[in-house]
């Protein structure tokens, strides 16, 4: 009965006008974007919130296609975690494939802001830049000033204290719901049953009255992966009559919906190299906000290939949302490249190293294919 | 408003306010034509005509806040009830809730996705349905504006179900009670056109075929630049006996916060 009446007024119009909406809302660990009039959080990695515009806007949706080895895809999800316990926001973490007690467990520590600054002098100071180009802009660099996240020693776990203070959640998909009658729901289903209760609970919903909102940080690890069922290997249009990957999509479009209602952020990672069709990847990434892809040079020939020698793999940055207006933060170029230094891990511009050489043109012979070691060691044109 | 815009589609034969242009606009996963689906939505206001908003993409919120950046209050007009709105967004969330706590959802709008069976998009029509009925009754001029048809296949629907839907909406512009031939409105659908996708490439195409007007916003084929977002096709249907063909015509264009710029290829201020 209930259902009937409440069907009945959303008839009339679905959307219910919020009133005054003048109040400003303060929150812990985000700052508001003057592009988009946003309140923005940051992904744990200062350099990517450069990119996307300052950071990622609180109700957004970002996917991330994993590399082949899922090392660097996991390193990715950890920093946005671990940003999300230091700034004292909520965290859920959702995987079929891991533990996700072990995964929170394995958070990194966050580097002090003075031992940050101090390995950038250091860096800066091992290498001597002719005067004429100091006032330059460098090109490697994205801008970092005004991040407000936190760079993360990847080799080093939290403290406990720190993840004590914060309010975490976890899913692996083997409880039952209360609801289910016996029946066991599908993950997907499963997945959204529990994140829409705990919203509710935590009352994150933007309709819910809260004098102290918090920020839900969802990250979701390899979504889609052959742990959640299902069946990747067939192409669209293979069967008109019985829509395949409905329950991932479907999944998708409500966890985007449900972001949108809620003072969440979700980063769901998905092994986009599993999937036979690419249609899949498309429709994942046309409920998704912001779409990026790591490449790693592991066991590849970029991975002795002079030109990516201080690298660890490619950075794919496939979409960019343009949130609450018409424009899309502007991104200059598409060659990002991402290494892990030693207490940080950096997103920069891909560049050509200097060629030293004595004509003007570079050479046109391919250098991996030069070398005799199997260590990948180049004769080095740098003396210093 | 968009001048820019609003001149070069009457340029191109396309009156945007009128009752006897169905349109449909495409974009690809690259593009994005929310500025096409806010002009659009704006200039049907501007032009006191009513509006039925079927936003399954976005949400009602996003198109306040793009309008007001061009000095249009949405607001207004939804309070005076020349738009109503039906927010997918929140009614599938709703739904799937409902339904996975095991509530009864065989009347609500979005049962279908949990109701794969024949003509499961049929309590979403009769939403709509409910929301014109109003206008159909005192003949007021229309547009039923449905953003995106592409959530509806993530959704699990099939091509056919979506078809007939389609076809079940063309007949909301007529009057209700009336032997009036002359129809009321208009249509708007918008959808993505992947060629990867075979489900959104046909949903493309039967829309293209039962339209007027497709505008579709397409990326640089030849890359990416600062002054030029991507480039917009026009495609008319024959408007009177003499015209044989379709009209197609291209321009570039460059989204801004306030205005949309067309212009010809090869006019960029880059080049000139």
């Amino acid at each position: 009965m209930s259902s009937n009446i409440s069907t009945t007024s959303e008839k009339k119009s679905s959307f219910k006008p919020k009133g005054n909406r003048a109040q400003t809302i303060c929150l812990p660990g985000t700052c508001a974007s003057l592009h988009s009039s946003q309140l923005l959080v940051s992904s744990g990695i200062p350099s990517l919130d450069g990119i996307l515009g300052g950071g990622i806007p609180v109700g957004s949706l970002l996917l991330l296609e994993e590399d082949e080895s899922n090392v660097y895809a996991q390193y990715f999800m950890k920093c946005f975690l671990a940003e999300g316990v230091t700034s004292g926001h909520e965290v859920m973490v959702a995987s079929v494939d891991s533990d996700p007690v072990k995964l929170i467990s394995s958070l990194p520590s966050p580097v002090p802001n003075k031992e940050d600054s101090r390995e950038e002098n250091d860096e800066s100071e091992s290498m001597k830049i002719a005067w004429r180009y100091q006032n330059l802009n460098q090109v490697t660099s994205c801008d970092n000033s005004r991040s407000f996240g936190h760079h993360y020693d990847l080799k080093s776990t939290m403290s406990a204290d720190l993840l004590d203070n914060c309010e975490k959640f976890y899913w692996d998909g083997k409880e039952k719901h209360p609801n289910s009658n016996a029946t066991a729901l599908p993950l997907y289903r499963n997945l959204f049953s529990c994140l829409h209760s705990l919203l509710s609970a935590r009352k994150l919903f933007t309709s819910t009255p809260n004098d102290k909102p918090n920020i839900m940080r969802i990250g979701i690890f390899s979504l889609a992966s052959c742990e959640w069922g299902d069946d990747l290997c067939h192409s669209l249009g293979s069967d008109s009559t019985n829509p395949v990957w409905s329950e991932v999509t479907s999944f998708f479009a409500l966890l985007r919906a449900l972001a949108r209602q809620s003072y969440t952020v979700a980063f769901v990672s998905v092994p986009s190299y599993l999937f036979v069709d690419s249609a899949l990847l498309g429709r994942l990434s046309y409920h998704a906000d912001y779409v990026i892809g790591l490449e790693s040079f592991q066991g590849t020939d970029k991975e002795v290939n002079p030109l990516f020698k201080e690298y660890h793999g490619l950075l794919h940055i496939n979409k960019i949302s343009a949130g609450n207006s018409l424009v899309a933060p502007f991104v200059d170029t598409h060659d990002w490249v991402f290494r892990l230094k030693r207490k940080k891990l950096s997103i920069e511009k891909l560049h050509l190293p200097p060629d030293l050489s004595e004509t003007v043109s570079r050479s046109a012979t391919d250098p991996v294919k030069n070398t005799v070691s199997c260590s990948g060691s180049l004769p080095n044109k740098l003396d210093f | 408003m968009n001048d820019s815009l609003n001149e070069a589609l009457l340029s191109c034969g396309v009156n945007t306010t009128s009752p006897c242009t169905n349109i449909f606009v495409s974009d690809t996963p690259d593009t994005c034509g929310q500025f096409l689906t806010s002009e659009l939505l704006c200039q049907n206001l501007l032009a006191g005509r009513r509006v039925m908003y079927v936003t399954l993409h976005n949400t009602f919120a996003l198109n306040c806040n793009i309008a007001a950046k061009r000095s249009i209050q949405l607001m207004n007009f939804y309070k005076n009830g020349y738009i109503k709105v039906i927010e997918g967004q929140k009614l599938m969330t709703e739904a799937a809730a409902k339904a996975l706590e095991g509530q009864d959802v065989s009347k609500h709008p979005f049962n279908f996705m949990f109701n794969s069976s024949d003509g499961s998009l049929k309590n979403l029509f009769l939403a709509i349905k409910y929301c014109v009925n109003d206008w159909r009754s005192s003949n007021e001029s229309m547009v039923i504006l449905i953003d995106n048809l592409s959530t509806l296949l993530s959704l699990g629907v099939s091509t056919t179900e979506i078809r007939i839907f389609i076809q079940y909406c063309y007949s909301l512009l007529y009057p209700l009670n009336s032997d009036l031939k002359t129809r009321l409105g208009n249509l708007i659908f918008v959808s993505l056109d992947d060629p990867a996708d075979k489900e959104f490439h046909l949903i493309a195409n039967y829309l293209s075929q039962c339209s007027d007007v497709t505008l579709s916003a397409r990326p640089l084929s030849t890359g990416r630049t600062n002054e030029v977002d991507g480039s917009l096709h026009v495609c008319s249907s024959p408007q009177n006996k003499r015209q044989q063909e379709p009209f197609k015509k291209m321009y570039l264009y460059k989204v801004m916060e306030r205005t949309t710029k067309l212009f010809a290829p090869g006019m960029t201020a880059s080049v000139l």
